[in-house]
């Protein structure tokens, strides 16, 4: 148990920078998870916290004790590797207990703590096959235990479940949550699935180009996203954004927008992006609509109805009831839950 | 094709029978093809394997009848030719320099595989390049070189001829099995708290075994054939088995049935460690695939 600290950490690759300078803490205890695109440098600062890449610039402090330049494995962190890393030539028990063995625990020391962690993931019958004779999500499960097995004080994921197929994710991502909270061991995970992002994580950090976009509670970067990158990346179907301009306190954009904001406060600008999620707007009359337009595509999924009008040069889609039913190229319109209006300056993305 | 008739064969078309009938002939031929084959590389084999029985006056002799002897072995053994003192020399030579070879190629293939320096590929091309100097080349400069500090016809110096020439290829071969292997692995060893040098140990080696397995065979065929700078730089005391070959010729005529002897002892090692290690290095193929 301990906590990270990033102070200032950067990573270039010859001239490309991998991770610009950046800091952040990292709780003890807590669910830390890297939310980004590909090649937006989250494995890339995981991996200078493992130690297995030294940074360019900055410190790694682990407990307040800079562990910058140490080895990994001088540094107690664990690691899920996406691709499972577990080593051919072993049995599975062999995997679990490599870390107690290199360590120097005696045999039978070892044997009672493989079968412990066995239990707790559910492979006490595997444990004399070797990992080619285990499916997919028993391979995870392998890497799992032999992360746990010696209780590090900071565990690390990388993408664990992407080669894992969509039901057993599910699964596995409630096991992971799981014994995460029963350990109470800090963890970091790096994931571009944005559905394990928010399920599993106390926090997030959204990275893109190397650069952190926002650090904050799921709800946080839900309900508040600190700029477009955030606002895009974040739902799915994905935020509508409308560009328009503000002018004593209600946004206008062609096409039929009118949506007077609850705090008439903001400044009046010409370039400004409303955001609004699919499920904050209701569908409702064209007459006096704050959105309205011409029917695009309507959607039914099972559980609701998701809308999609044409608004001047926009598409703003909304979810409704899933009993709704439109004709073709009927006139429809949305209201807007003015609690959950985002608002961002069209230039910077910035969110005002 | 299925027939429309349920239940009743359809019967074959002409192409069909065609068909069969030509694959049929394929396959004939294939076995004939591969047979004449076998017998044109293993029919010389055998003829040794009989001449070292033969009595000298079988030997020149086309009979394929023959009452076998040991005498070419008791003779072979004896002071004339020294068997024992050979293959000793051979054996002294060849698992010297594997002791030597294997270990610090698998070293140097990691270190070529894993890491970056100045330079980057420029090293182990150069070393590959040391081979393209013709061994005629050096074969005098070396003689002086051993002559001079002492090594000549020694096993030392046999050793480090046959480093020079096994150690590139060697680390070349491993090094092509190591870039293959995903860093996942060894990364997580480091993870589990092992040092650079005990996931090399623990992981990386065990699971390269395979490659460092094919690098053995191939240093050992070559060093074990070695024959030119044996040749040259070995007199009395380390000559070893391929040279030694030359000892039957005498300038009372070549002796046939003591060089199918000799011929015998350099080929019946290889075959048998073949075999041995073949099995072993399918073990290591299958245990080495994870995904």
């Amino acid at each position: 148990m301990a906590s990270v600290e990033l102070d200032g950490i950067g990573k270039k690759f010859g001239d490309v920078v991998g991770v610009a300078t950046q800091s952040m803490t990292i709780h003890d205890g807590e669910f830390m998870v890297f939310l980004g695109p590909s090649g937006c440098g989250k494995t890339t600062t995981m991996r200078m916290i493992a130690g297995l890449l030294e940074p360019s610039e900055g410190r790694v402090l682990v407990d307040g004790e800079d562990v910058t330049y140490d080895a990994p494995k001088d540094r107690d962190i664990a690691m899920v590797f996406q691709n499972y890393g577990l080593y051919p030539h072993m049995s599975v028990g062999e995997n679990i207990g490599y870390p107690l063995k290199v360590r120097g625990l005696s045999k039978a020391d070892r044997k009672a703590q493989i079968q412990d962690v066995a239990e707790r993931v559910e492979l006490t019958q595997l444990l004399d096959r070797r990992p080619s004779a285990l499916s997919g999500g028993q391979r995870q499960r392998v890497a799992l235990a032999r992360a746990i097995v010696r209780r590090p004080k900071v565990f690390l994921m990388d993408e664990p479940l992407s080669n894992l197929d969509a039901q057993l994710r599910v699964s596995m991502r409630a096991e992971i949550k799981h014994l995460q909270q029963e350990m109470g061991i800090t963890t970091v995970y790096v994931t571009h699935d944005q559905i394990e992002a928010l399920t599993l994580a106390d926090r997030i950090v959204i990275m893109q180009k190397g650069v952190i976009q926002q650090l904050g509670t799921p709800e946080e970067i839900y309900n508040t996203p600190a700029n477009l990158f955030v606002a895009n990346f974040i739902g799915s179907p994905s935020m509508n954004l409308i560009n328009g301009s503000l002018e004593n306190g209600i946004f206008t954009a062609p096409g039929g927008v009118h949506v007077p904001l609850k705090d008439s406060s903001q400044k009046n600008r010409a370039n400004v992006v409303l955001g609004i999620r699919p499920e904050d707007m209701s569908v409702c009359d064209a007459v006096g609509a704050m959105i309205s337009g011409v029917l695009y595509n309507s959607e039914m999924t099972g559980d609701a109805v998701f809308a999609t009008i044409d608004v001047g040069e926009a598409r703003v889609c909304a979810r409704g009831d899933r009993h709704l039913r439109f004709q073709k190229a009927q006139k429809v319109g949305f209201d807007l839950d003015l609690d959950y209006v985002h608002l961002f300056d069209g230039k910077s993305g910035a969110r005002l | 094709m299925t027939s429309l008739s349920s239940g009743v064969a359809p019967m074959p078309t002409k192409a069909q029978i065609r068909r069969q009938r030509n694959r049929k002939t394929m396959s004939v031929l294939r076995i004939v093809g591969i047979l004449l084959i076998t017998a044109l590389w293993l029919l010389p084999v055998l003829w040794i394997c009989a001449t070292a029985f033969k009595s000298p006056g079988d030997v020149i002799s086309l009979d394929i009848f023959f009452t076998p002897t040991l005498d070419n072995f008791a003779k072979a053994v004896g002071p004339n030719y020294q068997l024992g003192g050979r293959i000793w020399n051979s054996i002294i030579v060849t698992v010297g320099t594997l002791l030597v070879a294997i270990p610090s190629s698998t070293a140097a293939a990691y270190a070529f595989s894993r890491f970056r320096y100045p330079g980057g590929i420029v090293w182990p091309i150069g070393l590959l390049a040391t081979q393209f100097v013709p061994a005629v080349m050096i074969i005098i400069p070396l003689f002086i070189l051993f002559r001079s500090i002492g090594l000549l016809d020694t096993p030392i110096a046999l050793i480090a001829v046959n480093l020079s020439v096994v150690v590139p290829y060697a680390i070349w071969m491993i090094k092509g099995f190591m870039d293959a292997l995903p860093m996942d692995m060894e990364e997580a060893a480091m993870m589990d708290g092992a040092s650079r040098f005990r996931a090399l140990i623990d992981v990386v080696i065990p699971v390269a075994m395979p490659g460092i397995i094919t690098a053995t065979i191939f240093c050992f065929v070559v060093t074990w054939n070695e024959f030119f700078y044996a040749l040259i730089l070995t007199s009395n005391d380390s000559v070893t088995l391929p040279v030694s070959l030359m000892s039957a010729r005498t300038d009372k005529g070549d002796e046939w049935e003591i060089m199918a002897v000799i011929g015998l002892t350099i080929m019946v090692p290889m075959m048998l460690i073949s075999r041995v290690v073949q099995r072993h290095f399918l073990k290591g193929l299958t245990a080495g695939a994870v995904k």
